[in-house]
């Protein structure tokens, strides 16, 4: 249980770094926005409590901004009140028992649907505000749009590859 | 375990906007863009808060600048009154010289502290006493229309008859050197009355307006009334017309009480009589 939450706090502070190194080096226009951080809140153990998990959300945010020399508070504006619904999606997605066993969720125990639903509530949840802190009342509501549902995409298959590093399937 | 539940709730939800707030103000102080953002929107959020409590504090002020406006349209009638009659001392023509004017009046401004409306007898009493020199049989007017008649007066108030009263009538004028006729109230509407005794060669328009006609010892000339509307024959020879008042009595508050200097002297020369 040690060496599996260890793992994962090493595995999500590489994934943190590894967002910084996006931010930085993929720049793919002005229509996509890449990340990982919706993704990366969505598996942290649902044995942790919310506050725990905004905290984490809140630090890996900041973190995030700082290293990746944007605007500073941006990406951790944007990603606390994924954290803050974290439970809640969890819950409507792939139920409640997930969070009472403190359990994870994995593609092969719940099925990519649900996974992808889950997936795409955060992901909406963190893009309509980043996309409209980012934009702070200047650019078109078209534009936005667009933004958002190109990066929609983009993060989708994102996340997945990020769940399957943070929340692997049981090998046996 | 519910009381629990509820203070999580309630940690969680601080914590949140604790975080958001600082996130926010991280990015407020890092990008230009967002800086005039929320400086913009902050602006705009001072300027309703502000702009709505302002409106909230100037309706609870409308009473005092509605008696500070009274006083001052007292201070102002009465100066007006004082100023013609010099006028007409020294000769000098007033712009409507055409017209008799009232002369000889004191003029008190006043408050209506209860008033009926919705019976056949309707009063008011009014917060001026013989303290203030009201005293009885002085007339009750407002910048629209002659509104009753003191009764009786004690130290600090005054009981009027008002103009809506069976037993009432004002001396009118149609138009503003017309024919004179008692106006009363018609007895139904708030806003109704009734012109008689016209005689049938005058001639007048709907919508022609009423005034007092100065011809009794209580009011003063020229004070407009109301409206002329349609109106009927009377045994072939008067007019009876209906006169739409200027005055609304439902939300009547602020009067002027008028006395005629000269009227002691004008009933003591009709009893010589």
């Amino acid at each position: 249980m040690i060496r599996e939450s260890q793992h994962f706090g090493i595995m999500y502070a590489l994934l943190v770094i590894g967002q910084a190194v996006l931010c930085n080096y993929a720049a793919l226009g002005p229509y996509i926005t890449l990340s990982m951080l919706p993704a990366m809140v969505l598996c942290i153990p649902t044995s942790l409590s919310t506050i725990s998990c905004m905290l984490i959300a809140f630090a890996s945010g900041l973190a995030v901004d700082w290293m990746s020399e944007g605007i500073i508070g941006l990406n951790a504006a944007a990603i606390v009140p994924v954290a803050l619904l974290r439970n809640w999606i969890i819950k409507i997605f792939m139920g409640e028992d997930l969070i009472t066993r403190g359990d994870r969720f994995t593609f092969k125990k719940n099925g990519a649907g649900k996974i992808s639903a889950a997936a795409v509530t955060a992901l909406a949840v963190y893009l309509a505000l980043y996309i409209f802190l980012d934009g702070a009342g200047t650019r078109p509501t078209w534009f936005n749009m667009t933004r958002f549902g190109v990066s929609m995409i983009c993060n989708l298959i994102l996340s997945y590859i990020v769940i399957n590093i943070l929340s692997p399937d049981d090998r046996k | 375990m519910r009381k629990g539940n509820i203070i999580r709730h309630v940690i969680t939800a601080a914590i949140f906007i604790a975080l958001e707030i600082a996130a926010l103000a991280m990015l407020s102080n890092s990008g230009t863009l967002q800086q005039m953002w929320f400086a913009r929107g902050s602006h705009g959020f001072k300027g309703a808060v502000w702009g709505t409590t302002q409106k909230v504090r100037d309706y609870f002020h409308l009473r005092k600048e509605n008696d500070s406006l009274a006083l001052e349209n007292h201070h102002l009638r009465a100066r007006l009154a004082l100023m013609e009659e010099t006028l007409q001392e020294s000769g000098l023509q007033t712009p409507d010289a055409g017209m008799k004017r009232s002369r000889g009046f004191t003029y008190i401004p006043a408050n209506i502290v209860k008033i009926s409306n919705n019976t056949q007898h309707n009063y008011m009493i009014i917060g001026k006493g013989a303290e203030d020199g009201v005293v009885q049989g002085a007339g009750v007017i407002t910048g629209k229309g002659a509104v009753g008649i003191v009764d009786a007066v004690s130290e600090h108030y005054s009981y009027a008859r008002s103009f809506k009263n069976h037993e009432m009538s004002i001396s009118a004028r149609l138009g503003r050197s017309g024919a004179v006729g008692p106006l009363s109230w018609d007895g139904r509407s708030s806003s109704g009355a009734i012109l008689t005794e016209i005689p049938h060669h005058v001639e007048f328009q709907p919508g022609d307006t009423v005034y007092t006609s100065g011809y009794s010892s209580i009011f003063p000339a020229d004070i407009p009334l109301g409206t002329a509307g349609d109106a009927t024959i009377v045994n072939g020879a008067t007019y009876e017309i209906k006169i739409r008042l200027f005055e609304d009595f439902g939300a009547l508050r602020h009067v002027t009480i008028v006395e005629n200097l000269g009227s002691e002297e004008m009933k003591a020369l009709e009893a010589l009589k």
